[in-house]
């Protein structure tokens, strides 16, 4: 960042490249909305880092400003659907990320069973993760999508550790009850098609 | 260990936050205790699962869109800085003068050669940012002077190089460029910006007389940056040229990591496994902390799974699983996989 502070635009790039995958997939999983929403919000991110890349003390790290930029956007983006307050009726049953879930397994041949149960596995998670309280899937997000260590959540987020920890565990633990409950209804759909 | 010291740092050995000593000590409780191994077992799940989840990558096109309106944002930056000086009429003024005796003084320079070569073509090329660089096109052979080598001549070049951009600005000044002392043929092109094969002749001509690298880091960069812009051009030989470049100019560089696996995917997505392999070798042995290890070891399976060296494929597979073993699922069909061809292939 400070190279790019002294002019060499370059720098960006390499910044760029670094960071991209990460904070695509947290934005893609905090704001839980259509590809085109994420986009934009990548692109606003990544703006702002040029626009303010003045304002950058090199004093804090560079990802801790980032991922700070990355969270403010998403929270504002989040306030204001809040206010539109309207829900999507057109989306996919299938969406993207869904299809390269299927791919991926596909490629590494497993059996059919598998592959379908883990798409399964996926789109449930993909949903139980929209029912996140905001705390919690952002807790959740910044640890799996960003890598960061509690202590670094817990800046970013104005908590202490500790807190971090039990929205993490809270987080966890809702996923695999939704996990389990799903799993439960589907064998109790196939004992009652059996019966 | 009991229960609920193991519950309180639970999440830290989930995400291998322990020291070896606590982490063992919770493996003893995990091995004693099933309802805590359970819980951690489903947490692990829950986890593999959400890994499924990240293999989207971002669309060849917004990278596009970012990165245009990222450069667009520090062109206008610049330009407003250049308009500020230049649109001051005093500045301007001084700056013209002093050029006007900068370009003069070349002008004798140049004059007291005589060239075989009736004029001199210099292309100009724009890179990114408004940058600017002349390239030589015709040869240009002095009769007399024989103390003026093509070096001296490059590094006029570069000087009046350093003159035309600043004076691009100012009405007087391109008057004044009117009559230089070369021909000058503007070429606008966007992409790429630097000579590829300018830069390995400098860097050869430097290995070969012993001398260390003396590219400055941001060449580097530029170089990188340029083999990214033609990876996502899909241009993966140019690609493959230019981290090659960055990594000789420094090959313990800042970025040499990265650099590095950029390479090896430019040498897989053209189906060179053998350099691929050697790359994704080196970064294991060199940077085994580099962020994306994990990718490293995942794809230097896949590439010895093509070169048909089940036995290599295999252990890196299992590498990644003993330092991953909550992304076992990941790779526990690939592992398989390995096996069974290496067993095949013993047994012929």
């Amino acid at each position: 960042m400070q190279l790019y502070q002294r002019g060499e635009e370059y720098a960006f790039e390499v910044l760029y490249w670094r960071h991209q995958h990460g904070v695509y997939h947290f934005i893609r999983h905090f704001i839980g909305e259509s590809e085109s929403y994420t986009e934009e919000l990548l692109q606003d991110v990544f703006m702002k880092v040029v626009k303010s890349s003045t304002r950058y003390e090199p004093t804090a790290k560079f990802t801790t400003w980032l991922y700070q930029i990355v969270r403010n956007c998403c929270i504002d983006h989040l306030r204001k659907m809040k206010h539109r307050k309207t829900t999507s009726l057109s989306q996919p049953v299938h969406s993207d990320e869904e299809m390269v879930v299927e791919s991926t397994i596909a490629s590494i041949n497993p059996s059919p069973e598998k592959v379908a149960h883990n798409r399964e596995l996926a789109e449930v998670l993909k949903r139980a993760i929209d029912t996140l309280p905001e705390e919690q899937r952002e807790v959740f997000l910044m640890r799996e999508d960003l890598n960061l260590s509690f202590a670094e959540i817990s800046e970013l987020a104005g908590c202490p550790v500790n807190t971090a920890k039990s929205r993490m565990r809270y987080a966890l633990e809702h996923l695999r009850k939704k996990l389990a409950l799903e799993e439960i209804t589907k064998s109790e759909v196939i004992k009652g098609e059996m019966s | 260990m009991k229960c609920p010291e193991c519950n309180e740092k639970l999440m830290d050995y989930l995400y291998h936050d322990l020291s070896p000593e606590e982490e063992r000590a919770m493996d003893e409780h995990f091995k004693s205790c099933e309802h805590c191994a359970k819980e951690l077992s489903q947490f692990q799940l829950v986890r593999t699962s959400f890994q499924q989840l990240k293999k989207t990558e971002v669309p060849a096109l917004v990278h596009q869109k970012i990165l245009a309106h990222a450069r667009e944002e520090s062109f206008k930056e610049k330009r407003s800085w250049m308009t500020a000086l230049f649109f001051k009429p005093s500045t301007a003024t001084v700056m013209a003068v002093l050029l006007a005796i900068g370009l003069f003084y070349y002008t004798q320079q140049f004059n007291t050669i005589e060239m075989d070569a009736e004029k001199t073509v210099v292309k100009v090329e724009r890179g990114k940012g408004g940058q600017e660089k002349m390239i030589q096109i015709d040869r240009v052979r002095p009769l007399r002077s024989e103390s003026f080598t093509e070096k001296k001549m490059e590094s006029s070049f570069q000087e009046v190089k350093g003159g035309l951009s600043q004076m691009e600005e100012t009405p007087s000044a391109v008057a004044l460029i009117s009559k230089p002392p070369v021909s000058l043929e503007r070429v606008a092109i966007q992409e790429p910006p630097k000579d590829l094969n300018q830069m390995v002749r400098a860097l050869s001509e430097e290995m070969a007389e012993g001398q260390e690298s003396s590219f400055p880091s941001k060449d580097v960069l530029y170089t990188f940056e340029m083999g990214n812009h033609y990876y996502a051009h899909n241009e993966f030989e140019k690609a493959v040229t230019s981290y090659s470049l960055a990594l000789m100019m420094h090959p313990q560089g800042a970025y040499a990591d990265t650099i590095r696996y950029q390479l090896a995917t430019s040498y897989k997505k053209l189906n060179d496994c053998n350099s691929a392999v050697k790359v994704l070798d080196e970064i294991q042995k060199r940077y085994p902390n580099y962020p994306e290890i994990d990718k490293v070891m995942l794809m230097a399976g896949d590439c010895y799974m093509d070169l048909r060296a089940y036995d290599k494929a295999e252990s890196n597979y299992a590498d990644f699983i003993r330092m991953y073993p909550d992304r076992e699922l990941q790779v526990a069909d690939k592992l398989e996989t390995a096996r069974k061809f290496r067993r095949v292939n013993l047994s012929y």
